[in-house]
């Protein structure tokens, strides 16, 4: 219940006041990775690290997650095939495999899974339109919406929770 | 004033340096647990048998993992532990493990035991893993050998038989031939009859009639040219007709020649049904090798399907090549996906077990015993290790007489083509128990000798697998002892009194179509003994099956050959009549012929 309220908070205070639009964007696009890549993977260690020692939102890292967790459910047939099309049938990419996958620490990112090299490869080459699109998506909601959300009633009890103070640990400066 | 914009948050610092000592926090109370857990659902699935591990510690400084009693289930018996150990201890090459690769430089073993009862059973293989659907196919393989079993109908059943004509091949034959017949004598009558020789025949008896007496004198120039083109006309069609009795005579002798092979086929199929009525009476076989196969075939079979379950799931996961591995991914919520392995030659393999050494000395059945073993070179890459992995291990166990163990595995997967061979050698050892399947009897061989040799070269296989015992004893069902059948009493007089006891098998060929033999030193006792004892029985019960034949079959053959007869006989008076018809009216005609032509050249008449 407490990691609900805590999202909502974080959720809430993301689109109405913690950072600048850019900065909740690169939120949204690192936390990405986590939602759309297999979770328990080394690379989503890094993201995550980059999400709270980075000066982007930390809310919009969540959000980002949350959002791109169902869509990453259903594009895994998608990662899947893509994912084998670079590791099976792309001979010029053997030898770059040859030596990843032989050297040390790299084989833990588990970048020989169809579905985790797929995915990640598909994070990255959506990095920057998911930064732009939910940039200007951000700016649309704060210009018409935001205003309206925040004098809710429940907007007011969401955000007065004293859990609220643990996420502003992670609040953008 | 604006405030200055920073790339790191570092007040996060802290809370992160707690999330990942939170995270190294949670691997140490909870590492070893999740690597026994992984280990054995790995392992489990991987071997298609149930794997259980008591207590697993993981050594991080010292990259060693002490595994405490290690069992292996039987993947053919589900009470029994194949293998079970004391503490396994394996030191890893940290190195190997940066790349996220196990690589065993050091395997001991402090103490290991064979075949023990299982005190739960053990769970059967999942139903999609490749070591079940391996297991399910070898069953499948091993069904393929019908080993006869011995027929052991008692011998008052022999007397009966009871046999439907329309089962016997001689009568559907004789029906076939007799229908033959029939179609050739209609058919012939009928092509006889188309020839239509009447007419012509009887315009020539009609010319030569008119020609009678009749000379040229009388005719005149003209009357004697006239008749002699009739004649020369008539001549003509008579040999058109007697050529097309010549050719109806040809195809009637073809169709004859057609019916008496059918006579010869009906002769034939006869001995099949005397070979079939045989088969219903279901008389026990006196062939030794039958005997063999009959009485060890399957206990032999259990042998070889063990080892070919073993040396498959060795391919599989030692293969051969440098070609990239591609095997289902982790189990998760995500889809699986697929894992490709890149091996590369000079590089660590994904697995290694270097060296994996036993060294163990007991006292035990009143002596000093010994077992040592060792492990080399398995690894699942073997073309990147480049050297075959191999097992030799060796015990002896007891005292005055001491039971010896020799074991002897070599698994070369570095070429392209597998081979893989290996060789145990029980002497003094206790062989298991084993019941003669269709026969209320078990045969318990005592402490013998058991010799498993199997050699598989790509899909060639050549496997031998004996037991030979001075001291077997044998047993019988006490409950069925009163109502043994005559041939089950008597293979029981020839075992019980039997105590050595040799038995070779031997499978050979492809692995998809294998030649499969058994052979002991019982089977040629026991065909004898059945000879001897159901011989007479035997013959007079072929007897009864031939005559049993004979009264269902003789009156139709004998049919068969009166209607052949009375059809060639037809078609020869028929073409015999219509020639000698045909020839005689010729030869008047030609006489008319030379008797109007005698004065025809003088006259100037045309020959």
């Amino acid at each position: 219940m407490l990691a609900i309220l805590k999202l909502l908070q974080s959720l809430f205070k993301t689109l109405h006041s913690d950072g600048s639009p850019s900065q909740v964007a690169a939120g949204v696009a690192l936390g990405a990775c986590l939602g759309l890549t297999p979770l328990l993977n080394l690379h989503n260690l890094v993201v995550f690290a980059l999400i709270v020692i980075l000066n982007v939102s930390f809310g919009g890292g969540m959000l980002g997650w949350a959002i791109f967790t169902p869509i990453g459910f259903l594009l895994d047939p998608l990662f899947d095939r893509l994912g084998h099309l670079l590791l099976l049938d792309s001979p010029a990419l053997r030898p770059l495999w040859l030596t990843w996958f032989n050297s040390p620490w790299v084989p833990y990112t588990n970048f020989n899974n169809t579905v985790v090299l797929g995915s990640f490869v598909s994070w990255v080459l959506l990095f920057v339109p998911i930064l732009f699109l939910s940039r200007w998506a951000l700016i649309r909601y704060r210009a018409t919406l935001g205003e309206r959300v925040r004098q809710s009633r429940f907007y007011q009890v969401v955000t007065a929770s004293r859990a609220y103070n643990v996420y502003r640990w992670f609040r953008p400066e | 004033m604006k405030k200055s914009f920073r790339i790191f948050r570092w007040k996060a610092i802290a809370p992160l340096l707690l999330f990942f000592v939170l995270l190294a926090l949670f691997w140490v109370i909870f590492g070893d647990r999740l690597i026994e857990d992984t280990t054995e659902e790995a392992s489990t699935d991987l071997l298609g048998t149930e794997v259980d591990i008591a207590g697993l510690n993981l050594h991080e400084t010292s990259a060693r993992i002490d595994i405490s009693r290690l069992q292996i289930a039987d993947p053919f018996d589900r009470n029994r532990n194949l293998v079970e150990t004391g503490a396994l201890i394996l030191d890893l090459d940290p190195a190997a493990l940066l790349e996220k690769k196990l690589v065993i430089d050091q395997l001991r073993v402090t103490d290991l035991t064979f075949a023990t009862r299982r005190e739960t059973p053990a769970r059967p293989a999942s139903g999609n893993g490749y070591a079940a659907t391996m297991l399910r196919s070898v069953r499948q393989w091993s069904a393929q050998f019908r080993v006869p079993i011995l027929k052991l109908t008692p011998i008052d059943t022999i007397r009966q038989l009871v046999l439907d004509p329309s089962q016997l091949s001689t009568v559907r034959e004789v029906q076939a031939v007799l229908t033959t017949a029939d179609s050739l004598k209609n058919g012939f009558a009928r092509d006889l009859a188309a020839l239509n020789i009447r007419p012509t025949i009887d315009s020539a008896r009609s010319l030569v009639e008119r020609l009678a007496g009749a000379t040229p004198a009388r005719l005149g120039l003209a009357g004697t040219r006239d008749a002699v083109q009739s004649i020369r006309r008539t001549l003509q069609d008579i040999q058109v007709t007697r050529d097309r009795i010549d050719q109806l005579d040809q195809a009637g002798k073809a169709g004859i020649l057609l019916l008496r092979d059918g006579v010869v086929a009906a002769d034939q199929a006869r001995q099949k049904d005397y070979a079939f009525a045989r088969s219903l009476l279901k008389l026990p076989s006196f062939a030794a090798p039958d005997i063999g196969s009959a009485l060890f075939g399957p206990v032999s079979i259990e042998r070889f399907q063990q080892a070919v379950y073993w040396a498959e799931l060795a391919r599989k996961y030692l293969p051969p090549g440098l070609q990239p591995q591609a095997r289902t991914g982790p189990k998760r919520l995500r889809m699986d996906g697929v894992t490709v392995a890149f091996p590369r030659t000079q590089e660590f393999p994904a697995f290694l077990l270097r060296q994996g050494d036993l060294d163990v000395s007991f006292d035990a059945f009143g002596g000093k015993n010994s077992l040592a073993a060792s492990v080399t070179g398995v690894t699942s890459e073997p073309s990147v290790y480049g050297r075959p992995a191999m097992l030799n291990s060796r015990a002896t166990i007891g005292g005055g007489n001491p039971m010896r163990l020799d074991v002897n595995a070599v698994l070369n997967h570095v070429g392209k083509i597998p081979v893989d061979s290996a060789l145990a050698n029980l002497r003094g050892v206790p062989l298991p128990a084993f019941a003669i399947p269709g026969l209320p009897f078990r045969v318990d061989p005592g402490a013998g000798t058991s010799e498993l040799m199997f050699a598989l070269h790509g899909d060639q296989v050549a496997a031998r697998w004996s037991i030979s015992s001075t001291g077997a004893r044998w047993q019988i069902d006490s409950s069925k002892v009163t109502n043994l059948g005559t041939v089950e009493g008597l293979v029981w007089r020839v075992v019980s009194g039997l105590q050595l006891l040799d038995v070779t098998a031997e499978l050979s060929g492809s692995l998809r179509a294998p030649r499969f033999s058994v052979h002991s030193n019982i089977d040629a006792a026991i065909a004898a003994r059945i000879q001897a004892v159901l011989g007479e029985e035997v013959q007079k019960a072929e007897a009864k099956v031939k005559a049993e034949v004979d009264r269902l079959v003789a009156a139709r053959v004998t049919e068969l050959r009166a209607q052949v007869t009375g059809v060639t006989a037809d078609v020869n008076t028929r073409v015999t009549n219509a020639r000698q018809e045909v020839d005689g009216v010729k030869a008047q005609l030609e006489s008319r012929l030379k008797s109007l032509t005698g004065l025809g050249g003088v006259l100037g008449l045309p020959h």
